[in-house]
């Protein structure tokens, strides 16, 4: 399977697009089912493609809260962000270089880019005497023949790539349910947002139980309002002369009306039964903007030469309208297009079933689809629900998935269809997809629940029920991880309200400023706490270097940048830093920790008076970081003193290939270390702490140190090496408010090696110049800092166990390796939740 | 397109004769399996949604499964 | 056309209800055992208290949501000559006494895990709750729990502990 890409740089945005649409909520109608409790849920997923295809992350949060019991509100937020390399045609492989060829960087569309562009003069002079009458126009013809329509030896498609640029989609849903007796009906509503593709969508969902509640119907409507906005390239616009047709905006839209009915059954008191239709019709553009089909003789050659003649009347655009109805952006290369209506038919059964020698359940599904563009797919999916002591349930299940193409689905086409519609999308050919995976749950006794997957998917043409699938060219391999975490806020509630008179909720002692990590210990077995923290940190100052302050530009420029002259220097940086902690004390001795975070960086960039430039453009770099796991114990804890010791590992989940253009591919320009979300390595993080308090008066002393356990990242570098002393003091005014003041003091190394990916800048223009970010040896250093902080915390009554700390980080001496931004401080808040 | 309507169609009624005939009655004590969270139609709705999310993505189908009921049958 | 005349003849057949307990019938006795007195259930003992017979699972949001106001209304009304005996229904009796140990409750438990009870109380709804008066006759019977319901719940133990 050979592959070619092709890399453009710009605007060419989102490719999960057509995607993205078909999994909005507002389609599949899900009908009410009473939650009766509150509960809230947050969810990691990250889908990768084998080799460098897409990549996905998805974020989810979501919280359900009864109002009273016939009124229960809803609110979830998804955040997902896509990159990678996405098939964007498929062309035979005689056919690659001339279709590449006019369909590069600019795209310009006829035979330009054939015969006639080597020599553009000569070849509007041949053209104005075919025009007049004074050439040939058969040879002319001819020749243009023999470059279309070249004999096809090798029929085996070759598929192009588009690389898309990191983007983004938000969604937040509002819904709401009324319980009225044996019948609920449910509302929702939300948008989905991408640069271009936005939808809104609402539906509405009746459920009814009917004897004895055995038997349950549900009927639902939804309806998806889609507007796609193409913008035209506009970084890449430089394009010597013919104008450029692909590159206008454009604007579409479309409408999803969906309908279904569902009913369960209960078939006896270990099994359940369940059957659902839908139908959905769907209208206006369905097809997708960034994916395009190879056709051969969609245009003629009389055509083509015609076009190019009619495009000296025309300043020079080249325009093919009256050949085809198509949008050209090559040679034989267009736009697909499908049919403006789309008519779905689903029908699918279930079937649970409870094995109680085993405490295991069992599913199996089923769903037959079908739709007007003459696919029908089969499903089937079994899973094993298997409760193990502790509240653990371990879940293998696996999925098959067979769909015939649709009608106008190839490859590539090598003669026009009647119909005028052509795709290549290879998610409407014909293929099998066979997946496996197997995911925990834990569920704590507090109505906490953890969850993780994972999910190996193999894509196949050949695993086609009743073969025919599509060729092996778009054979592909994916995984799908997943982590959630679901609360059920009633059972916490429970856990420290009253259910009889000897209920006492245990008080927690003070806590350490929020700035702390790995502060505090949980009280005893079985506690859960779940915090979230934020620290905001500003570096605005001007380039230090030393203790001795400020430094001329003059310096910078001629020692920053180690041998170059740096041209920009860094303005101003701002970070922004989630952490998400979940901890558990599983004996009262020991606590364990998980912590992903969520970096979002900001870096001005300030041009220097040797670049010529007057401004120095910006970047931006945030994804998920490197995740802690810590474990706590503790050493001793008598009545004022407690001490424990962490032990803890910093995986490399973060990515520290952010790059200028955001693509992540291999050869663009990387941004500098401090940019990177992650470190790249795994890293040891010990720790001590000590508590102490008295009366009012609590007080602490910390040390942490992050040491790197490799001596190379995949990258070729590794950050500093971390030391970090902190002692502070604090003052309980009220039993829910306290004041501290805390001391710290930092060291950290150098960034030693250096990036192995290098790409020198050849168009200063385009690409990035050498600042003081790229030398390794202006990272780290030793810092003094005060930090002020107050801390509320809830002591009693039903919001018992929250606590919400600010501390503010005062930089007082610095001693900084190399030349760097000066430190503003920092601003930590931290909200926890202990029960 | 017309077949598989019919086939659609006598889908749907043999399913649903199969359970009308076999259903039984179940006591309203008796239905503490049926409240199990693994015997819920969707146990883990949030992960569920994950995996149409990436389904309806890469295949051409979508839709179909939005079935309630079961679970405990309290009032 | 045929298959749907069928269907609905058999969602009618499944659908009719079976013959309801009586209001006003004096109340019979079901084995169950109360674990904390470790004796049988015996509902004639209460001859002259006013008696709250719940019946109620882990297994069963509204029956867990009623717990703590039964509690308090027991343990306001315990002077009176009120009293609540709970019947649990959960197959394994375990999973009822793990969840006492955690949320504690100061009335009578009663554990039948083989569905005795229910079945001779004829039990339409989880929870159900029969009031029985002083005179041991079933007097009102409650379906479900919500928070309207406690209202009226109390009212209604009100009357008949006005009742000599």
């Amino acid at each position: 399977m050979a592959v070619t890409k092709v890399k453009k740089k710009g605007n060419i945005a989102l490719l999960a697009l057509s995607s993205v649409a078909m999994g909005l909520p507002g389609i599949s109608a899900k009908a009410a089912v009473p939650v009766a409790e509150p509960e809230a849920n947050v969810q990691f997923g990250y889908y990768k493609e084998e080799g460098d295809r897409m990549e996905a992350e998805v974020y989810h949060g979501d919280f359900i809260v009864p109002i009273n019991d016939f009124f229960e509100f809803s609110f979830s937020y998804d955040w997902d962000t896509y990159v990678g390399a996405t098939p964007s045609y498929s062309a035979p492989q005689v056919m690659t270089d001339v279709v590449v060829a006019a369909s590069g960087e600019d795209r310009t569309p006829g035979l330009i880019a054939l015969d006639l562009s080597a020599a553009p003069d000569a070849g509007k002079a041949r053209l104005e005497a075919i025009a007049n009458g004074v050439v040939g126009r058969q040879v002319a013809i001819a020749g243009f023949e023999g470059v279309i329509n070249r004999d096809i030896t090798d029929f085996n498609p070759i598929t192009l790539f588009q690389v898309q640029p990191r983007e983004n989609r938000d969604m937040p849903i509002f819904g709401a349910k009324f319980y009225l007796g044996d019948v609920t009906i449910g509302l929702s509503s939300g948008v989905s947002l991408e640069p271009d593709f936005e939808s809104t969508f609402g539906s509405i969902n009746m459920g009814w139980e009917l004897n004895n509640k055995l038997t349950t119907l549900s009927a639902g409507y939804g309806l998806t309002l889609n507007d796609i906005i193409r913008t035209a390239g506009s970084s890449g616009g430089h394009h010597g002369g013919g104008g450029d047709e692909n590159a206008e905006d454009f604007t579409a839209e479309s409408t999803f009306h969906s309908i279904n009915a569902g009913l369960s059954q209960v078939m006896g008191k270990n099994t359940l039964f369940h059957l659902n239709g839908s139908y959905s019709n769907q209208e206006g553009y369905l097809s997708n903007p960034y994916k395009l089909v190879y056709v051969r003789g969609e245009i003629t050659a009389d055509e083509y030469l015609d076009a190019l003649i009619d495009s000296f009347a025309n300043d020079g655009k080249v325009g093919f309208s009256e050949a085809t109805s198509l949008e050209a952006v090559g040679p034989d290369l267009f736009r697909e297009k499908r049919p403006d209506e789309r008519q779905q038919w689903t029908v699918s059964a279930g079937i649970n079933q409870y094995i109680p020698s085993l405490d295991a359940s069992l599913h199996f599904d089923y769903r037959y689809y079908m739709d007007s563009w003459d696919i029908n797919s089969h499903t089937f999916e079994f899973s094993w629900f298997q409760n193990l002591p502790q509240g653990i349930t371990v879940t293998p299940s696996i999925r098959y998935y067979s769909q015939s193409s649709a009608d106008f689905f190839a490859p590539y086409f090598l003669a026009p269809r009647a119909d005028g519609n052509y795709s290549s999308d290879y998610r409407l050919s014909g293929f099998g997809k066979l997946s496996g995976g197997i995911s925990i749950s834990k569920q704590f006794a507090k109505g906490v629940r953890l969850d993780a997957g994972i999910e190996y998917f193999s894509h196949r043409g050949s695993l086609k029920l009743g073969g025919n699938g599509v060729d092996s060219y778009a054979d592909i391999d994916s995984y799908l991880i997943s982590g959630s975490l679901n609360v059920n806020l009633a059972s916490l509630g429970r856990a420290t309200g009253s259910y009889s008179q000897h209920n006492m909720h245990a008080s927690h002692g003070a806590h350490p400023p929020a700035g702390v990590m790995f502060g505090h210990m949980l009280g005893k077995a079985g506690d859960i706490m779940i915090a979230y923290n934020y620290m905001y940190s500003d570096w605005s100052g001007g380039i230090q270097s030393g203790i001795v302050g400020n430094v001329s530009e003059q310096t910078i420029i001629s020692k920053a940048c180690g041998p170059a002259e740096c041209t920009f220097n860094p303005k101003e940086m701002i970070m922004h830093m989630h952490m998400f902690n979940f901890m558990y004390a599983p004996t009262d001795w020991l606590n364990l920790m998980v912590m992903p975070q969520i970096l979002d960086m900001n870096m001005e960039m300030n041009p220097l008076p040797n670049s010529g430039e007057d401004e120095g453009g910006e970047h931006v770099s945030s994804g998920l970081g490197d995740t802690l796991i810590v474990a706590l114990v503790k050493i001793f804890d008598v009545d004022t003193h407690h001490l424990h010791l962490g032990v803890g590992v910093s995986a490399p989940t973060g990515s520290i290939e952010a790059t200028f253009d955001d693509t992540e591919s291999e050869d663009s320009d990387l941004q500098s270390y401090g940019m990177q979300v992650g470190s790249g390595t795994w890293d040891l993080k010990p720790s001590l702490t000590y508590n102490g308090n008295s009366d009012d008066w609590f007080w602490g002393a910390q040390i942490t140190g992050t040491k790197r356990m490799q001596s190379k990242n995949k990258l070729g570098y590794i950050l500093g090496d971390e030391i970090q002393g902190s002692l502070w003091g604090g003052y309980q005014v009220q039993d829910w408010f306290s004041v501290s003041v805390r001391n710290i003091y930092n060291a950290q190394g150098r960034v030693r090696g250096e990036f192995n990916r290098i790409i020198p800048p050849t168009n200063p223009l385009t690409e990035p110049q050498p600042t003081s970010l790229e030398n390794p040896s202006n990272y780290g250093g030793q810092f003094w800092d005060i930090g002020l902080g107050i801390n509320f915390t809830v002591p009693r009554g039903e919001f018992a166990g929250h606590s919400l700390s600010f501390e503010w980080l005062q930089p007082v001496i610095h001693n900084y390796n190399g030349y760097q931004l000066e430190r503003d401080g920092s601003l930590s808040i931290r909200w926890g939740y202990a029960f | 397109m017309k077949k598989n309507l019919n086939f659609l169609f006598k889908f749907v009624c043999l399913v649903l004769f199969l359970f009308f005939v076999t259903a039984c009655s179940v006591a309203p004590w008796e239905r503490g399996n049926l409240a199990k969270k693994n015997m819920q139609i969707s146990p883990n709705p949030v992960r569920s949604y994950l995996r149409s999310h990436v389904f309806d993505s890469k295949e051409a189908s979508s839709g179909g499964y939005g079935a309630v009921g079961g679970g405990c049958g309290c009032n | 056309m045929r298959c749907f005349l069928l269907l609905f003849y058999l969602l009618v057949i499944h659908s009719t209800a079976v013959k309801a307990m009586e209001i006003n019938s004096k109340v019979v006795s079901c084995s169950a055992v109360i674990e904390t007195e470790q004796t049988n259930m015996d509902l004639q003992k209460f001859r002259g208290k006013v008696v709250y017979l719940d019946f109620w699972a882990t297994w069963c949001p509204p029956c867990k949501k009623s717990m703590p106001f039964l509690n308090a209304l027991r343990n306001e009304l315990h002077d009176q000559g009120f009293e609540v005996i709970a019947v649990n229904v959960d197959e394994d009796s375990d999973d009822a006494r793990q969840f006492l140990q955690q949320y504690p409750v100061d009335y009578l438990v009663a554990m039948d895990p083989t569905g005795q009870c229910p079945q001779q109380y004829d039990v339409k709804a989880m929870p159900s709750a029969y009031f029985i008066d002083r005179k041991g006759i079933i007097r009102h019977i409650h379906l479900g729990f919500r928070e309207r319901d406690k209202q009226q719940i109390r009212s209604l133990i009100l009357d008949l502990l006005a009742e000599k």
